[in-house]
């Protein structure tokens, strides 16, 4: 009986085998970078149509001279910026220059919860950000004829997925 | 990737082991039958023309005997996962069940199963630590598709419904932002989770000798739903095994039917 068992088994040990080769090789899906950042779009306040830099923009921390977050970026329709690992209030500055020497700079207020996230032993874990409240500052046109108009926040969830979350809305000198 | 490979050298083990040994229950060849005599003119013939009985025919008994029905309730069995404990005892995650079923005529074998989940890992390369422990119940029914319902072997597909609730710790190093530079510890403990989900069981079982039966089964399961903590959802579900939408588990069962 024994070995009328171990026959009928034979069959079914070697299909076994094929299955675990088959599903035994598995990858590991963990993102190459665990950092999570923010996703801003950039649009024209006017047209709600996406806006492309054409003077640069520097973001940076309020309260660090040397910490920039966005290097004098130009011809950008969109950026990511990382938000901070506590939950609080980040305070980011949008420094605005223009090549004909022009400079001004806007206050972003990002108020958002984080919580550390984890998916499975074999990925470093994350931090994971939920936006609660989003505002802004203008400054005159007259110093620099571009500046935020209005911020919408379009995704709460920063998260890995490569989502949108803010919208940023400038608003420009028209030219006649 | 350790228990993959775990699974697989059991495999080979246990193919080599059952390749190794003598056939000794294949059936044997049939004799070859003599040169047919051919009668002399004029002798004696018998009406059956030769070559066309080859000896006694049993098949109307064998298939009377297959045909009588089996009882309203054929057996009880009460099985041990053997695969599950020594997964649990040298792997990361493994499990201590019991199943008790009841034959109906045979056919059919209503069966529960309650077992004991238990994950203990720490990866080499991140330094996260996971652990669980926690019940698991699952309730289901077998179908023997063998032709022979009093043969000693059972060829059973199946189905199961799966139910767990748990606790699960996750720890870790901690993090520290690349920006800011705040450091956030990375520990939770006790956090809940509950999962349902479903099986579908393909399994081979065999009488060895007296009350003592053997067999392993393979088993399809599928999430249903689940619930998990804000911070990360289990990575190893008690009962239902590593937890990505869907799971291969197999179990190895010694059980005991009267």
């Amino acid at each position: 009986m024994l070995h009328a068992f171990l026959r009928h088994t034979r069959r079914a040990c070697c299909g076994m085998m094929a299955a675990t080769l088959a599903v035994g090789c598995t990858n590991i899906d963990c993102p190459l970078d665990n950092v999570v950042a923010m996703t801003c779009g950039l649009y024209q306040a006017g047209t709600s149509q996406v806006h492309t830099l054409a003077d640069t923009l520097t973001v940076s921390i309020a309260g660090s001279k040397d910490t920039v977050l966005l290097n004098r970026a130009i011809g950008l329709k969109s950026f990511q910026l990382p938000l901070r690992y506590v939950t609080g209030t980040d305070t980011l500055l949008f420094r605005f220059a223009s090549s004909a020497g022009q400079s001004a700079t806007d206050t972003l207020f990002v108020t958002h919860n984080a919580a550390v996230h984890f998916d499975k032993p074999d990925c470093p874990a994350g931090v994971y950000h939920q936006i609660v409240q989003v505002r802004h500052t203008s400054h005159p046109l007259a110093l620099m004829p571009l500046t935020i108009d209005s911020v919408y926040v379009s995704n709460h969830n920063v998260t890995y997925e490569d989502l949108e979350n803010l919208r940023i809305y400038l608003r420009a000198v028209v030219e006649h | 990737m350790k228990t993959w490979r775990i699974s697989v050298f059991i495999c080979v083990l246990w193919s080599s082991i059952s390749l190794s040994l003598p056939a000794q229950t294949e059936r044997p060849r049939p004799r070859p039958m003599p040169a047919q005599v051919q009668p002399s003119r004029g002798s004696q013939t018998d009406s059956v023309r030769p070559g066309q009985v080859r000896g006694i025919q049993y098949t109307a008994a064998i298939d009377s005997l297959i045909r009588r029905p089996m009882p309203r309730i054929s057996s009880i069995s009460v099985g041990f996962d053997l695969a599950g404990a020594a997964l649990a005892q040298l792997s990361n995650y493994g499990s201590y069940q019991v199943r008790v079923n009841v034959g109906l005529r045979g056919r059919y074998f209503p069966t529960a199963e309650v077992g004991w989940g238990t994950s203990d890992r720490d990866d080499e390369t991140t330094g996260i630590h996971y652990s669980a422990k926690a019940p698991f119940f699952r309730i289901g029914c077998d179908y023997n598709l063998a032709r022979d319902l009093r043969a000693p072997g059972r060829i059973l597909v199946g189905l199961r419904y799966g139910f767990t609730s748990f606790k699960y710790d996750m720890s870790g190093p901690a993090l520290q932002d690349p920006v800011w530079g705040d450091v956030v510890p990375f520990a939770f403990e006790g956090m809940k989770g509950r999962m349902h989900w479903a099986e579908i069981v393909f399994g081979l079982e065999a009488k060895l000798w007296g009350f003592v039966h053997a067999g392993w089964n393979a088993r399809y399961n599928l999430r249903l739903s689940q619930k998990g903590d804000p911070h990360g959802q289990a990575w190893y579900v008690p009962g239902f095994g590593v937890n990505d939408g869907h799971a291969i588990t197999a179990n190895f069962f010694l059980s005991f039917e009267w």
